[in-house]
């Protein structure tokens, strides 16, 4: 009798880091947000985010990129906080993602649909 | 009191593991995530946190290794992503060019020594190198030499102007193309 173990490739893990910093960005897109308040918005959502504290070296990168900046602002007696964004190339790469994306999904779909029924 | 401490030292002790994880970092980029983390802690907690309320948030901003990783501390180390020194490869090309003719026969030896010490290029490049005709550009001392006697004591219908000039492009641009090539690989092991 063979002998089967689950297969655990990085899939869904590496799909995740790939994908999530667009969810970054597409939360930005609406407003401006301190980081607090970003992690949990997008922990909000299921299956989104594994460690939030990953997210704010994610941020870290797509500040260096141009993607996104941050200012500093205080609301009455809290410390300050920092805002995040939506740089014009964050809102362009967005927009390219969005059509990849959509493309990609559909063709997976397809693709799992195939075979899954 | 004591409860308060405990709670204070779980989250020093996370911060210092994260500080820890990514100590391969530039120090503004550690520092900046560090700060956000304090921040995101100290606003997620409730004032009158205990500790299993901690231990809940300190698991959801997940492992230092996973912080780390995510900001790059596992790649390559800065001093690594610098690449190699290329001293020896260029001045082993050095050597092989325009050294031959500055310090005949000693600069070409040397040029050839470096780069038959170089990891960079294939045996076939280093025998090439070495071989494209003896003597490296040194040999283009010679020439004037070599044509003069050659049209003296040879039959000169051998010689003739069209053959010395296509001998003279040859053994410019023989080792021209040679450097050519040994540069190329060097530049394209530097860029990978």
């Amino acid at each position: 009798m063979p002998h089967m173990t689950k297969y655990q490739g990085p899939g869904l893990t590496e799909l995740r880091r790939g994908v999530v910093e667009y969810c970054v960005m597409s939360m930005l897109s609406k407003e401006e947000m301190y980081g607090f308040q970003l992690v949990e918005t997008l922990a909000s959502h299921d299956g989104l985010v594994t460690s939030e504290g990953t997210m704010y070296p994610l941020l870290g990168r797509l500040h260096d990129a141009g993607l996104v900046n941050t200012n500093w602002r205080q609301e009455g007696s809290n410390r300050p906080r920092k805002y995040y964004s939506l740089t014009s190339a964050g809102r362009a790469a967005l927009e390219s993602f969005r059509n990849d994306w959509a493309r990609f999904r559909d063709t997976v779909d397809k693709v799992l649909s195939i075979s899954g029924e | 009191m004591l409860m308060q401490s405990t709670n204070q030292t779980l989250i020093a002790d996370y911060l210092m593991a994260v500080r820890d994880a990514t100590r391969s970092l530039p120090t503004g980029k550690r520092e900046t995530i560090i700060g956000d983390l304090e921040a995101h802690i100290e606003q997620a907690l409730s004032i009158d946190a205990g500790e299993a309320e901690i231990r809940t948030l300190l698991d959801r901003l997940g492992s230092p290794e996973a912080i780390a990783a995510e900001a790059g501390a596992n790649d390559a180390p800065i001093t690594s992503k610098k690449g190699p020194s290329r001293v020896r490869e260029i001045f082993g090309l050095i050597g092989l060019s325009a050294g031959s003719l500055f310090i005949p026969i000693i600069g070409w030896i040397v040029g050839v020594v470096l780069i038959w010490q170089s990891p960079v290029w294939s045996k076939l490049q280093k025998i090439t190198a070495a071989l494209v005709w003896p003597g490296g550009w040194f040999a283009m001392l010679y020439l004037p030499l070599v044509s003069l006697r050659s049209s003296i004591s040879v039959d000169t219908a051998v010689l003739n102007p069209g053959v010395r000039v296509l001998l003279v492009i040859l053994f410019i641009a023989a080792p021209l193309v040679v450097l050519a090539w040994l540069i190329r690989t060097l530049v394209r092991a530097d860029s990978n």
